[in-house]
């Protein structure tokens, strides 16, 4: 009676997504033309600036989301964590919604370790320190000694808008980052996408 | 203000501090609100301090705990929230105000976006119409429902609900009675605290619904208060889909203020607790915004109850509160 939970997990069969379903429409990329009420001036003579987008909508209908989810931007990849990638998350200051959403990427739909991707709950174990929300006061400090006790090589990833420009609310994350994933909050798609890309690819 | 009043002394439920001012179950007033001391005293012989966060990984948010402890018992503790946040929203417009009004907590955003409105139309005396409040009401239970899930999820991924070692976790745990807590954590306690029982803000009570209580007011209370308000919220939705006609808002062009100037003050239940906010509106511009959130309620009532715990017991007490620091270290300016 006790395995009732394995029995359970057997008949439900498996979840994880091998191709991604029902993507959030306004987590992707926003395409149109036209004039656009953006409070933070994410649209400028109709091209789409990504880094300071919070998809509030404002500008719908002359621009539209086209469900494209891959909209993070890499600047290089580390192959040296392509077997084994683990990440340090940190947050400097955030409204709760990028945790939830890097959380999901462990979720039985996403389930990242099958890209060997893996949480890690020290920054010395780290090879990457992804940073979520403004920044604030108190966690500058936080941010810099867990950055500094990482080993060499190491990377930053600065997740949500918020982290790459200070989106709405206030400042960016001055750091040097690898990968940027935007979004408000960021959907698990695309943070899963930019991860796999960093490290050179999904196996 | 439609649905408060100025008082000089509280009357009825302490909800807590907003602002500058003290908040009660259908007044506000000037006082300061009772708040408890809980910084550490125990300093015995064998004792010493535990540092837990800022940044760790039971923990999703940025908070430090100090534990007072003589090695295995919490005898005392402080939380410290390390992210701060200063979030503009007076000289804006009440369109631009909610922008970051939603991004106070990303959790309970339908829940910030909704109390602030509102305070906003209570400010500007402006008589939503039925069809908009019961589709506020919809947002509202599907936000509960999303957190409730979430909370248990948090609660149970390093166990197993049919294993004895788990419920023993959470029973006899964080035990909580106090005249002072709010949400779950009071519900769990036999308490009947709840803002959609005490206002009539939003339509509730012509839905029809009920209180989940439980008696237990520990851990495993609040737990059980949660999966049965899932129900409870389910049964709601149902309810709303028969009433709710109009899906698109199509019909509603917008809304007369029949004043430019004035105060308002709403309170809603998010899923963690009463949340309130007072404005005060001038020329369709915020002037001032005052917030009670759930958060910082929830967060003296966890450390009332984490005294005399054991560490192990930490995670599942404070996982149970369904506590966000995100809305705690939030400065309106």
């Amino acid at each position: 009676m006790k395995n009732w939970w394995f029995l359970r997990g057997v008949r439900k069969g498996i979840l994880t997504e091998k191709v991604p379903k029902d993507v959030a429409e306004w987590s992707t990329k926003i395409e149109g033309t036209g004039a656009a009420n953006c409070p933070t001036k994410a649209i400028e003579n109709g091209k789409w600036i990504v880094e300071r987008c919070i998809f509030c909508r404002r500008c719908y209908p002359n621009y539209k989301p086209n469900l494209d989810y891959k909209i993070s931007i890499v600047k290089g990849t580390q192959k040296l964590f392509k077997k084994s990638f683990f990440i340090y998350p940190i947050d400097s200051g955030s409204c709760g919604g990028c945790n939830m959403e890097l959380k999901l990427i462990s979720s039985p739909q996403h389930d990242m370790t099958r890209f060997r991707i893996f949480f890690t709950n020290t920054p010395r174990h780290a090879d990457a320190i992804v940073v979520m929300g403004t920044l604030t006061e108190q966690m500058k400090e936080v941010i810099k000694e867990a950055y500094d006790a990482m080993p060499e090589p190491k990377l930053v990833v600065l997740l949500g808008t918020c982290a790459i420009s200070g989106g709405i609310i206030g400042e960016a994350i001055p750091l040097e980052a690898t990968v940027l994933i935007p979004g408000c909050p960021p959907n698990p798609y695309t943070i899963l996408d930019a991860l796999i890309k960093v490290k050179g690819g999904e196996k | 203000m439609k649905y408060y009043r100025w008082s000089d002394r509280g009357e009825g439920r302490k909800i807590g501090k907003i602002g500058n001012y003290c908040l009660y179950e259908r007044v506000i007033t000037e006082e300061s609100c009772e708040e408890t001391d809980l910084s550490p005293k125990v300093e015995r012989y064998g004792t010493f301090k535990f540092v837990y966060g800022p940044s760790a990984g039971g923990l999703l948010e940025s908070v430090k705990f100090d534990i007072t402890t003589d090695g295995e018992r919490i005898l005392d503790i402080i939380s410290v929230p390390y992210k701060i946040r200063k979030i503009k929203v007076t000289g804006l417009s009440w369109e631009d105000a909610l922008l970051r009004i939603e991004r106070i907590n990303a959790p309970f955003s339908a829940s910030h976006a909704i109390a602030f409105l509102l305070a906003v139309e209570d400010a500007m005396n402006i008589e939503p119409d039925y069809q908009t409040q019961l589709k506020r009401i919809a947002l509202l239970e599907l936000e509960r429902i999303r957190n409730h899930l979430f909370v248990i999820a948090r609660l149970t991924e390093t166990a197993l609900l049919e294993s004895r070692i788990f419920i023993d976790r959470l029973q006899q745990n964080g035990i909580l009675r106090d005249k002072d807590s709010i949400g779950p954590a009071a519900r769990a306690a036999g308490l009947d605290y709840d803002a959609r029982l005490e206002l009539n803000i939003l339509p509730y009570k012509e839905i029809g619904f009920k209180i989940v209580k439980a008696e237990d007011a520990d851990a495993f209370g609040r737990f059980l208060v949660r999966g049965y308000e899932i129900i409870e919220s389910s049964k709601t939705l149902i309810e709303l889909t028969d009433l709710i006609k109009d899906s698109n808002n199509t019909s509603i062009k917008g809304y007369e203020a029949a004043n430019h100037e004035g105060e308002g003050l709403a309170r809603v239940e998010s899923p963690s607790g009463d949340l309130a906010y007072y404005v005060r509106v001038k020329e369709g511009k915020v002037v001032s915004a005052q917030l009670l959130s759930p958060s910082s309620v929830n967060i003296k009532s966890f450390m009332k109850s984490v005294k005399g715990t054991i560490f192990t017991d930490f995670q599942f007490n404070w996982e149970s509160f369904g506590i966000w620091i995100s809305e705690i270290g939030v400065n309106l300016e």
